[in-house]
């Protein structure tokens, strides 16, 4: 086994001790489950001083669901997300992506920030040291040069996260908080405006600052659904995840959000196909044209197993097959 | 004497099964010793370099670091293969993969010695590296090692029999294919440790292998030191697959620094390290060329292999004659030509994996000959039933076949899956396949020229009525100590529980060669049963004269010895060998089993001869989803004869894992490398093993043909249960969706290529 490297952990008890206490230790991470960033450690991607672990922080645990919506606490395991029977039945797209994350251990101890705050992936990248060091090094680690596309002055780390597309498809917000001047800071936007199309810096979290939940809207007959591609039927990322959310009023589709993953280096809103759906009545052939245009925005490059045109090719058919069953399926 | 059986035949609870379930069993890596240090080798970050000078003083002064070794130390060349002695425990003069071991530190703590292997200064004059192995072939500026005599060769082969010329003239139909099956790697759970210790000028080595005896020998040559100075102890082992069936650099490099040191060092992989070790199956190009008459039966075959061997020998040039000579069966092939080549490659080198040298073969030729059934229009299972080898035969190349259940398991495999009312009658996107196999039960020769048996065991029984079986087998989790206990417990007549097996240490167990070429059932098996056959002959002759009665009236049976249905002519098993005791000295057995002279008549007549083979045919379902090209496998009906199944449970787990490894190489596993050298895949993430998911139902269906020479009629189980699962899953997406697939794994993307292909006119 590769070594750990040596940090100190630190276990605040409240949000606000765990924030500064990142504000006084600037090479500090926070940690939940640690199934990403343990693993990275090993590798020398990162070397933090201090590791603040959150899962002491009770504010962090906690789910609400009422009429106005839900609050999902970052510390959320992803076993409790998609084992709540109130998410499966209502934001169904959410407990189906949080049950394709790796494997059951491992959705046992991944928390829900912890995905959504998930690294960006690279075959160039998640590599031990050592090969690191033979290959010569990466745009995103410790080189300046991309081993995927050569030239580019940009990372193309691919988004990996599972959860992030459902949660985007349902209209998640995020809420973040910090600590500025000895006091606490929030923010709160949009889930799909958290994320920044570069690899290396893959969101707009600030240091120091730390993802505490999710609010989403609520779910007024909302029908969703998660795909997921990938070479075993357990443990490996995506090679390409779409999630669908949409209402079906007087046989027209509403609301339509169609949210493709593991494309790019970070979501992509299907705005496309979006836009063929909405308003519309769905036919199968409808779907499939919608399908069509799943992957306008989308950049797959070299950098996992299989193609980028066959994960293109993947997306469009999971996208059709997904929307189908949708669909058909009875009224939520 | 004629009696049922008391045990064999009878699920019985492995000896080992508790330490295992509960944890409580050590592996080397659990193992901790006084002063223990921890060692770490460093590896070559290019793939073909000359060494031009290293540098260790700023590692050996930094604090913490109690030794440093590299080549220099031991510059002693050695090789599992006589004929292929090509590696140093570390590099002396040139590096030839990334990854190739350097030199190995020894510190107080890991973190130090991480730090001290990047202290190490290695100046490297960068050569020009070769990754194809068709390069290999030809190219003379390039040379991996100095040796070759034409380009990159290790090894060619060239072999015929019979009238190749006249069987491919009196063929109604020649059908000529080309394959490729990618390299695949053991993955083991446990990664190699080895932990050793220099003690009043002797080693004492506990390492995860699966040779002790081959790895003691070859300790002493590197060493320089005389054997019996040297003791190697295989603790609990976590799976091996043919990856820890040689000597490997971390167990030299772990007695090395041990040495310098003056204290214990102990080395494990990282699961990187495990990938870059390898020496699993060769990636290989294969052409097959075959002659059929219009009914089927086969006239001539011709065959070709090109062996990307990466950076050493290892097992390789058995591989090479492996590819060949495993053709022969299990169809009657009246007349076989074979040209080979393995070729040195700037990659972790390849050696044996489970199936060993008939893997990739077998699924080339066995979807030829479905292709050249659907040629003549005959039906897949009766173009194999009308070719099937008979038992008491001899293959073209002279092997020896004695028991053969292979039609047997075509019959009961195909009607597993209703193979006549559904094959070809399936929903388009879904079909089933077969495929037949057949592999040696252990070499007929061993692995250095010898005299001696194989496989040896002592068998003591004291006077608590314990029994206990001492052999050099290394159990690496297949269970071989079950089998030991069984065997002897059979034999003796007492219950497999009161039988204790003290195995792989070779200080104080006779010698068996190693667990591979699937040889330990059949060989350390018949050793046990001669032991055994001893120390009962002992026991009954002291009771016979006790009792007055004559031996052939007594019987053991339920830890009772005497006359059956008189309880007052009989002892408790303990009491009985108490009076056999009472004779003087303890009361012991040994065996020893030595094959058969079977080698061939001609040069390389060594390699493929052994006293008994299995037989197997399994039936693959599959669906193909012909959007996606994804192909999942719905059920493998899998037929193995392996003589006689001794313990029902362990012979289905062997053939259940080996189709779970044979389904993994097939759809998911790809040992592959980047165009620079760097392994593209060395984590458990990224390889893709199958997981539980990815695995159908599986139906384990042992056919037993008694073998004449195996331990009650035992042979091997666990090894060509491999061979047929690949290309009956390949066969069977042809039946579902009318393509076929000549390269190995079977990606989504190459599925949906040959559809595309099809469809044009």
């Amino acid at each position: 086994m590769m070594a750990l490297p040596a940090f100190r952990l630190m276990k605040p008890v409240s949000l606000t001790e765990a924030l500064s206490t990142l504000a006084e230790n600037p090479g500090a991470l926070p940690v939940a489950g640690g199934t990403d960033l343990l693993v990275s450690m090993k590798q020398g991607l990162f070397n933090p001083t201090h590791l603040v672990d959150l899962k002491g922080v009770p504010d962090l645990q906690r789910i609400d669901i009422s009429e106005h919506g839900v609050w999902l606490g970052a510390c959320l395991r992803l076993s409790e997300l998609r084992d709540h029977s109130e998410i499966r039945r209502r934001y169904t797209a959410l407990s189906e992506a949080a049950n394709l994350v790796a494997s059951p251990p491992l959705q046992n101890r991944g928390t829900l920030g912890g995905n959504i705050c998930l690294d960006t992936r690279c075959w160039y990248y998640n590599q031990s040291a050592f090969w690191r060091h033979s290959l010569g090094y990466c745009l995103k680690r410790e080189g300046n040069i991309c081993r995927v596309v050569p030239g580019s002055k940009r990372c193309y780390a691919t988004f990996s996260s599972d959860t992030v597309p459902a949660l985007i498809a349902l209209g998640a917000r995020v809420k973040l908080a910090g600590w500025h001047e000895g006091a606490l800071t929030e923010r709160e936007f949009p889930l799909e405006d958290f994320f920044v199309e570069d690899g290396i810096r893959r969101n707009v979290l600030r240091p120091g600052e730390v993802l505490v939940g999710l609010r989403l809207p609520p779910a007024q007959a909302i029908r969703s659904g998660y795909r997921k591609y990938r070479q075993r039927a357990s443990i490996d990322y995506p090679l390409v995840s779409i999630a669908v959310a949409l209402r079906i009023a007087e046989g027209k589709l509403e609301n339509v959000r169609v949210v493709v993953g593991a494309l790019a280096s970070a979501p992509v809103l299907a705005v496309e196909t979006m836009a063929v759906l909405e308003g519309s009545r769905p036919t199968p052939d409808l779907l499939g044209r919608a399908a069509e245009f799943v992957t306008k925005r989308t950049r797959p490059v070299k950098n996992q197993a299989s193609s980028p045109a066959h994960r293109r090719h993947m997306a469009r058919v999971l996208c059709r097959r997904l929307l189908e069953q949708i669909v058909m399926a009875p009224g939520a | 004497m004629s009696r049922e059986f008391q045990w064999i035949g009878k699920p019985v609870l492995r000896i080992d099964g508790v330490a295992k379930v509960t944890g409580a069993a050590m592996y080397t890596d659990d193992m901790r010793l006084p002063g223990m240090l921890v060692g770490k080798i460093l590896r070559s970050p290019h793939p073909h370099a000359r060494i031009r000078r290293i540098d260790t003083s700023r590692a050996e002064a930094l604090a913490g670091v109690k030794a440093v070794v590299t080549g220099q130390d031991a510059p002693v060349r050695y090789g599992i293969l006589a004929v292929a002695e090509d590696e140093y425990p570390l590099a002396v003069d040139k590096v030839r993969f990334v990854g190739d071991e350097v030199a190995a530190v020894a510190a107080l703590d890991e973190a130090t010695a991480v730090r001290a292997l990047s202290l190490i200064e290695v100046d490297y004059e960068v050569l020009p590296a070769i990754f194809d192995p068709h390069e290999a072939l030809i190219r003379d500026d390039v040379k991996i090692h100095e040796e070759t005599r034409k380009a990159n060769i290790e090894r060619k082969v060239s072999l015929s029999f019979g009238d190749v010329e006249a069987g491919f003239s009196a063929a109604d139909h020649v059908r000529e294919d080309t394959f490729f099956k990618a390299a695949a790697t053991h993955a083991p759970i446990e990664p190699h440790s080895a932990l050793a210790q220099y003690q009043d000028g002797k080693f004492t080595l506990w390492s995860s292998t699966q040779v002790p005896h081959l790895l003691h020998r070859t300790l002493a040559k590197v060493l320089q030191m005389p054997a019996e100075q040297i003791r190697v102890i295989k603790p609990f082992l976590g799976g091996g697959f043919g990856g820890k069936g040689e000597a490997l650099p971390l167990e030299f490099a772990a007695c090395l620094l041990a040495r310098k040191a003056g204290r214990p060092v102990k080395i494990t992989h990282t699961r990187a390290e495990v990938f870059l070790t390898h020496r699993g199956r060769h990636p290989m190009h294969m052409k097959l060329k075959t002659g059929v008459k219009k009914d089927g039966s086969i006239t001539a075959l011709q065959f070709e292999s090109l062996l990307d061997g990466g950076a050493y020998g290892s097992y390789g040039v058995v591989t090479l004659y492996y590819s060949g000579q495993l053709l022969t069966g299990p169809y009657v092939i009246p007349a076989f030509r074979f040209d080979g080549a393995r070729v040195y490659t700037n990659k972790p080198p390849c050696g044996a994996q489970r199936g060993h040298g008939g893997v990739q073969p077998r699924y080339a030729f066995e979807v030829h000959l479905d292709r050249i059934a659907t040629d003549l229009g005959i039906d897949p299972l009766a173009m194999r039933l009308k070719n099937a080898v008979e038992p008491n035969t001899r293959t073209v190349n002279e092997l020896r076949i004695t028991s053969c259940g292979f039609k047997e398991c075509l019959e009961r495999s195909s009607r597993a899956v209703s193979w006549t009312e559904r094959r070809g009658k399936l929903p388009r996107g879904r079909g089933i396949g077969i495929a037949g196999g057949f592999y040696i039960s252990g070499a007929g020769v061993a692995i250095y020229f010898n005299p001696m048996a194989h496989s040896s065991v002592r068998i003591e029984a004291d006077r608590s009525g314990r029994v206990t079986v001492f052999c050099g087998a290394s159990d690496i989790g297949q269970g071989s100590d079950t089998m030991l206990a069984l065997v002897a417990a059979e034999t003796i007549g007492i219950p497999p529980e009161s039988v204790r097996v003290v195995s792989a240490d070779t200080d104080t167990t006779p010698v068996d060669l190693g667990s591979y070429s699937s040889r330990v059932t059949f060989m350390a098996g018949n050793a046990c049963h001669a032991a055994a056959k001893e120390v009962r002959n002992r026991v009954l002759s002291a009771v016979a004269e006790a009792l007055d009665v004559p031996v052939d009236r007594l019987e053991i049976c339920d830890r009772v010895v005497g006359v059956p249905d008189n309880e007052r002519k009989s002892f408790t098993f303990a009491e009985a060998v108490a009076l056999a005791e009472s004779r003087g000295g303890p009361v012991c057995g040994s065996g020893g089993y030595t094959p058969p002279n079977l080698v061939g008549s001609y040069k390389g007549g060594g390699v493929g001869p052994s006293p008994a083979y299995s037989f197997g045919a399994y039936a693959a379902e599959v669906e193909v989803d012909e959007e996606t090209g994804s192909v999942k496998v719905l059920r493998l009906a899998a037929a193995h004869d392996l003589g006689r199944a001794l313990n029902p449970p362990a012979a289905e787990g062997q053939v259940e894992g080996a189709t779970v490894n044979g389904l993994g190489e097939t759809l998911l596993e790809n040992h592959a490398f980047l165009d620079t050298g760097q392994h593209a895949s060395p984590s458990l993430l990224e390889y893709k093993v199958p997981t539980a998911l990815d695995v159908p139902e599986i139906e384990a269906i042992l056919v037993e043909s008694i073998d004449p020479e195996g331990p009650y009629g035992a042979k091997e189980c666990g090894e060509g249960s491999l061979h047929p699962s690949i290309p009956a899953i390949v066969n069977a997406v042809y039946d579902a969706v009318g393509v076929w697939i000549h390269e190995l794994p079977i990606t989504p993307e190459a599925v949906l290529k040959a559809l595309r292909k099809k469809e044009k006119p």
